[in-house]
């Protein structure tokens, strides 16, 4: 019930994250939704890491605690990755253009 | 079904639904102020789910890094947009993006769905570990197997986590210098009131729980990344407070502090082939000893890392120094 | 068996506080006011929970850690609150 309960929400979060990167265009949006997938992959090895018959498995619990420190340094990176572009071109969104 | 296991399936679905929710409000919301605190709140829930689906480590780590340092980041990123638009811009309007809505929202819809479908077939007999490598976590001489997999079986992926760390300042610098953006927080002018009182008492107790968790790592939940994300805070709160001053030398002590971590691990990586055939083996005796000493140099560097990463300066200066000359960051 | 009632029944008051703190968030209509429903959950819910629970614990070490989370709690909500506030002051805007 609880692995499949999580297995729903896992992919429904990475359904989220994934329309959120489709739709939104502004850059800070986008890069959360680009969180909220990888949150999503991380639930979905520990939810197979909880069901493990003999207790959880340790070896994808180390991947996700690794890539929660991977995240936040590609979101810091990200963040002044938009700084450096809203500095360059004083636009929020890379599809703006000249129209205004 | 007994009532205990009724009320915990019950607070696995209000888990699963807040989950969800807080999702679709951070990504589809209006205002990035509320999107940023709906993501933020989201991490905190991560972190319930995580410890409710037996990872206490996660649950630590989400708590201080996925909602605490990415909440900061993402919070300054707010104060960075309002500060640096154009000022006949629109304030942090959404275009109309390339892919319409209708065809998007089937589209993420069937990811998901899909995704969820074929990790939920995934055969749970035996799960994706060897057997002979939960035995050796089992014999292993750090008694918290997520440690063992971190410094040991898995040495490599944590290395070059490091590296990727390390990366990510260096890049922000880089584009940070290039377009001479300053450091988002500037020294304020007057400091807050009830702040420095807060930070007095709050020093001792983040120190004390921080280098706790780095000494429990080893047999209960807790390790290096737990106990620097928490150090790291503490340094977001310096910060806050004003009483970190950025500065644009790059200072000795920084520099240090920034590389020790991934500095010490390639040097033991190196050194264990003098007694092992690969790298990045323990060694027979004083494997113990060795492990504290790199996971304190992995502590120091992930906090200090994150908290320049925050700020976006070069280095930072600890002012009013009573006990660091120089700079602790 | 008596001390599990003293448990049911003093987190059961703290959730309540939770409620009405979190009712009062969401329909009280400005920055002030909401604070103050938060400070009710904040302070009393979290320290009848904590209250419940060191009865349900009864070790020292226990007794202790509870009530230290209970004290932490109080001090930062004092000073988010305080910051809130400050900064809706400074802000000068609605809500």
């Amino acid at each position: 019930m609880t692995g499949w309960l999580f297995s729903v929400t896992a992919g429904l979060l990475f359904a989220i994250g994934l329309y959120g990167v489709l739709i939104r265009t502004e850059l800070v949006r986008r890069l959360l939704a680009a969180n909220v997938m990888a949150t999503a992959v991380f639930l979905f090895l520990i939810v197979v890491a909880a069901e493990t018959p003999d207790g959880p498995d340790p070896v994808p619990q180390a991947m996700v605690l690794t890539g929660i420190v991977i995240a936040v340094s590609l979101t810091a990176f990200a963040l002044a990755l938009i700084r450096h572009f809203r500095a360059v071109t004083g636009e929020s969104d890379p599809e703006g253009g000249d129209d205004d | 079904m007994p009532v205990s296991d009724l009320l915990a399936s019950g607070f696995d679905v209000l888990l699963c639904i807040g989950l969800l929710w807080l999702a679709w409000q951070a990504i589809t919301g209006t205002g990035l102020f509320r999107s940023v605190v709906m993501f933020m709140v989201f991490g905190l829930m991560m972190a319930v789910t995580w410890a409710r689906l037996g990872s206490p480590d996660l649950a630590l780590a989400e708590a201080a890094i996925g909602a605490g340092i990415t909440g900061a980041l993402l919070l300054n990123a707010c104060r960075a947009a309002v500060s640096e638009m154009r000022s006949d811009e629109q304030p942090l309007r959404d275009r109309p993006s390339g892919v319409p809505k209708w065809l998007a929202l089937p589209l993420s819809l069937a990811a998901g769905v899909g995704l969820a479908w074929l990790m939920h077939s995934i055969p749970r007999d035996g799960g994706p570990t060897p057997e002979a490598a939960i035995k050796a976590a089992e014999t292993h001489f750090l008694d918290n197997p997520i440690t063992s997999v971190l410094l040991d079986f898995r040495a490599i992926d944590t290395l070059l986590e490091m590296a990727v760390l390390l990366l990510a300042l260096v890049g922000a610098r880089v584009l940070l210098d290039q377009r001479r953006l300053p450091a988002l927080y500037p020294v304020p002018d007057h400091p807050m009131p009830m702040l420095p009182s807060l930070l007095a008492m709050i020093t001792p107790v983040l120190l004390l729980t921080g280098l706790y968790l780095f000494w429990a790592g080893s047999h209960a939940p807790g390790g290096a990344f737990q106990a620097g994300a928490l150090l790291g805070a503490l340094g977001v709160m310096y910060q806050l407070a004003g009483r970190f001053t950025p500065t644009h030398e790059p200072g000795t002590v920084n520099a240090l502090l920034i590389t020790v971590g991934l500095g010490l691990f390639s040097l033991f990586a190196c050194l264990s082939l003098l007694w092992a055939p690969a790298p990045l083996s323990h060694p027979e005796q004083g494997a113990y000893a060795l492990v504290l000493l790199i996971e304190f140099a992995l502590m120091l560097s992930i906090a200090a890392t994150l908290v320049l990463l925050f700020v976006g300066s070069r280095s930072l200066q600890l002012r009013r120094s009573t006990n660091h000359p120089g700079g602790r960051q | 068996m008596l001390t599990d009632w003293w448990t049911i029944a003093l987190v059961t008051v703290g959730c309540a506080f939770f409620l009405a703190g979190t009712v009062g968030l969401l329909r009280f209509p400005d920055v002030h006011t909401r604070l103050h429903a938060l400070t009710k959950a904040d302070n009393v819910g979290l320290g009848l929970i904590c209250l419940g629970l060191m009865i349900h614990d009864g070790t020292l070490p226990g007794i202790l850690r509870l009530g230290f989370i209970w004290i932490l709690a109080i001090f930062a909500a004092t000073v988010s609150a305080f910051l809130i506030a400050r900064w809706h002051e400074s802000a000068g805007t609605e809500d």
